[in-house]
């Protein structure tokens, strides 16, 4: 064999491996405390365009970003910024920065059974809680008993996002039980009267949720859309879409829409915040 | 096998029914019992689950990945010497090769990593990385790394072997960075996003033995002072453009000990001519490179975009090299005569993305080991000791990737190689290089990566 033979072989061999564009179906995966949301675009986007059809799966933000990287999503649903290391994964992929799209903005509240006396928490009580250094309500004014944290598991957005801004970049305690979902962790909390949880704002039903302090002088704010937007309540984030390129057809409507007044309607029906 | 699963089915279910019937004859009073019963159960399953989870967080810390490179390839002439993975047997012009299959594992304790990663080949295993890094937890920016690492020099070293998209480095590097690794200390800044404008600049750099990268890792170190090497870096992103512009300098300054009395260097522009006295002498090994990277993303098919990205690096520098070979002088070639050559090399690349599964390379990159000689100087008698390895080289480089899965991938690519022509056959210069060799390389490689 020759090498011009076999080269003209494998050019041969390469066109079927020319890309083709079929028919759309939309895939969106990503952060579990995005997905309900997610589900309602969805569902209200579909009903209005019988064409397109828009499949959502949570597993968390990393796992959203993961398929965005590895080609098996067209939309990452994260509900955190996604880090250098992953933008660098994109870039080497895709040859792309990515688009990082704001959909709406929430609130991470931390939440107790509603009978529990604690009415408010600084920041610093509640790291020292999660670093496992404070371990007795007592330490912050409840009663004499263990304090008992569920929290949320590794691939998930928030946990990162809590980890990195309430946390210090530090480790969560052990004892920490690590649940898979913001839902999981409300149940929880709501049957457990010595129970400690976090998440999304928008899930707290069956619990309370308690008022935060930046420090141990600043004014308490509880997680309310007024103290969340104006920047008060100090554990607030965006929650993000991720796309490989800019978006164009079906995607970029769906994108469009949104952030269009219907979508982000829907943001606040789900109990989030709009960005617009 | 049916019947015994439809026995065991029948038997739990008159279980669960006659536990039902106990249930209901005495329900408070068992209730409260077996309330006391489940509760210790849970408990002790809580404490269970805590020994678990602790062993369990351990595990996550520790992340495995690897890759294997398979592939046939076919050159224009038998026994070539190739910068495409390796020279050719002398009496085969096609071959199949492992070219790389890697095993890396990292404990990542968050302000501390540990990263080995090892090749194993037909040929043998090596050490491919082991560094222990520390990371400070407060500003998240600043990490020490020590051990056997990348050397911190322009784009292409620190660009993953599994990423790149054409098969090989560019041939400059190949040359002057061999095995791309070296031992050391290396200081690196990585600055957030909370330190303003510096979060668009990076710098690594550190102190290297200087040659113990060669040979595999198993080191050719000769002496016992330190080179150092480092990159100043930026990362602009313009999100709202879709446009990344990255890029950087780099300088690597160290010398090596000759272990020879005769070193030959360049004396103008003619012909490498004998020095003497050279014995234990220190030998200048100096690079300086700027490279660049941007991206952005083009139409392609239609209204579709596809990412694109073009890249370029410039090094030049001066390389102890011997007369046989234009790499650097190490141990496994201590006690010949030393070669010192200014050298330069760039490439520039065009990666294109034609949707999620398919990628075109176009790569152009030059070397010339020698800048101060031409290739009509080269095997002339004249011409001092200049032979091959005075001669410039060229390579094109076409090449199509398609994305089979998220874990494999196959290339074709084609190296179109050009040399310098050589003026004459002194110095041991085969009369080939008088034109340009067949030395033309078309490689189809599969890797799988996890």
């Amino acid at each position: 064999m020759n090498f011009k033979k076999i080269t003209a072989a494998l050019l041969l061999a390469a066109l079927p491996a020319l890309p083709s564009f079929g028919a759309e179906t939309i895939t969106v995966k990503g952060s579990d405390t995005m997905v309900i949301l997610a589900q309602r675009w969805a569902e209200v986007y579909m009903a209005e365009h019988t064409n397109v059809s828009i499949q959502v799966t949570g597993g968390g933000s990393g796992t959203g970003i993961s398929a965005l990287i590895n080609g098996t999503t067209d939309i990452c649903n994260s509900s955190r910024p996604m880090k250098p290391a992953e933008r660098q994964k994109l870039k080497e992929r895709y040859n792309s920065l990515g688009v990082e799209i704001k959909a709406a903005r929430d609130g991470l509240a931390l939440y107790v059974h509603p009978s529990s006396p604690i009415q408010e928490l600084s920041i610093a009580q509640v790291r020292d809680i999660y670093l496992g250094k404070i371990k007795n309500w007592k330490e912050v004014g409840g009663p004499d008993a263990k304090i008992l944290l569920y929290g949320r598991e590794n691939n998930s957005g928030t946990y990162e996002y809590f980890r990195d801004h309430v946390l210090e970049g530090k480790d969560f305690t052990a004892s920490m039980q690590s649940l898979p979902g913001t839902a999981a962790v409300v149940n929880a909390v709501s049957k457990d009267k010595l129970g400690v949880g976090f998440g999304g704002a928008a899930y707290g039903k069956g619990i309370r949720e308690l008022k935060i302090k930046k420090d141990a002088n600043s004014k308490a704010y509880a997680p309310t859309p007024e103290s969340i937007k104006s920047g008060e309540y100090p554990i607030s984030r965006y929650l993000f879409l991720y796309l490989k390129a800019r978006p164009t057809g079906e995607l970029k409507a769906y994108i469009d829409w949104i952030l269009s007044a219907e979508g982000q309607k829907l943001v606040a029906d789900v109990g989030y915040f709009p960005i617009r | 096998m049916k019947q015994h699963v439809s026995r065991i089915f029948s038997g739990a279910l008159a279980m669960s029914l006659l536990t039902g019937v106990a249930f209901g004859q005495n329900d408070s009073a068992v209730s409260a019992e077996e309330f006391e019963t489940l509760k210790g159960q849970v408990e002790s399953l809580n404490e269970g689950f805590l020994v678990t989870k602790t062993t369990v967080d351990k595990l996550a810390k520790i992340k495995v990945s690897g890759y294997v490179q398979a592939q046939y390839q076919i050159a224009d002439s038998n026994g070539i010497a190739s910068m495409a993975g390796g020279n050719f047997p002398a009496n085969a012009n096609q071959r199949f090769l492992i070219r790389r299959a890697r095993l890396k594992t990292v404990y990542d304790n968050i302000t501390s990593q540990l990263v080995i990663e090892v090749e194993a080949r037909p040929s043998g295993v090596s050490l491919k990385d082991a560094e222990v890094i520390l990371n400070e937890p407060w500003l998240k920016t600043f990490s020490l790394a020590a051990g056997y690492m990348d050397r911190p020099f322009g784009f292409e070293i620190g660009y993953s072997s599994s990423a790149h998209e054409a098969p090989e480095r560019a041939r400059v590097y190949q040359a002057v960075f061999k095995d791309e690794k070296d031992l050391g200390l290396k200081f690196e800044a990585n600055p957030t996003d909370r330190m303003g404008f510096l979060q668009y600049l990076n710098y690594k750099g550190g102190i290297y033995t200087g040659t113990s990268g060669y040979n595999g890792g198993t080191g050719d170190e000769i002496d016992s002072t330190v080179d150092l090497i480092g990159r100043v870096g930026f990362k602009l992103p313009f999100y709202d453009l879709g446009l990344a512009v990255d890029g950087g300098a780099s300088y690597y300054l160290g010398s090596v000990l000759s272990l020879n009395d005769t070193s030959w260097v360049m004396r103008g522009d003619t012909a490498l001519l004998a020095s003497t006295g050279n014995q234990k002498k220190r030998l200048e090994r100096n690079a300086f490179g700027v490279d660049a990277q941007v991206y952005y993303t083009i139409p392609v098919i239609g209204d579709r975009l596809g990412g694109t990205s073009l890249r370029g690096e410039y090094l030049w520098g001066q390389t102890p090299g011997t007369l046989a070979s234009n790499g650097p002088y190490g141990a496994s070639v201590a006690g010949t005569q030393t070669a010192v050559r200014n050298f330069s090399g760039w490439y520039a690349s065009w990666i294109q993305n034609y949707g999620d599964k398919l990628q075109s390379v176009v790569k152009y990159d030059v070397f010339d080991p020698n800048t101060d000689v031409t290739g009509a100087r080269v095997g002339v008698a004249t011409g001092g000791r200049l032979s091959k390895e005075d001669l410039k080289y060229t390579t094109l480089g076409l090449g199509l990737i398609y994305y089979w899965d998220e874990a494999v991938r196959i290339t074709m690519y084609w190296d179109f190689v050009t040399n310098e022509k050589a003026g004459g056959t002194a110095n041991g210069v085969n009369a080939a290089f008088g034109k340009d060799l067949k030395d033309n390389v078309a490689t189809l490689r599969a890797q799988v990566k996890f």
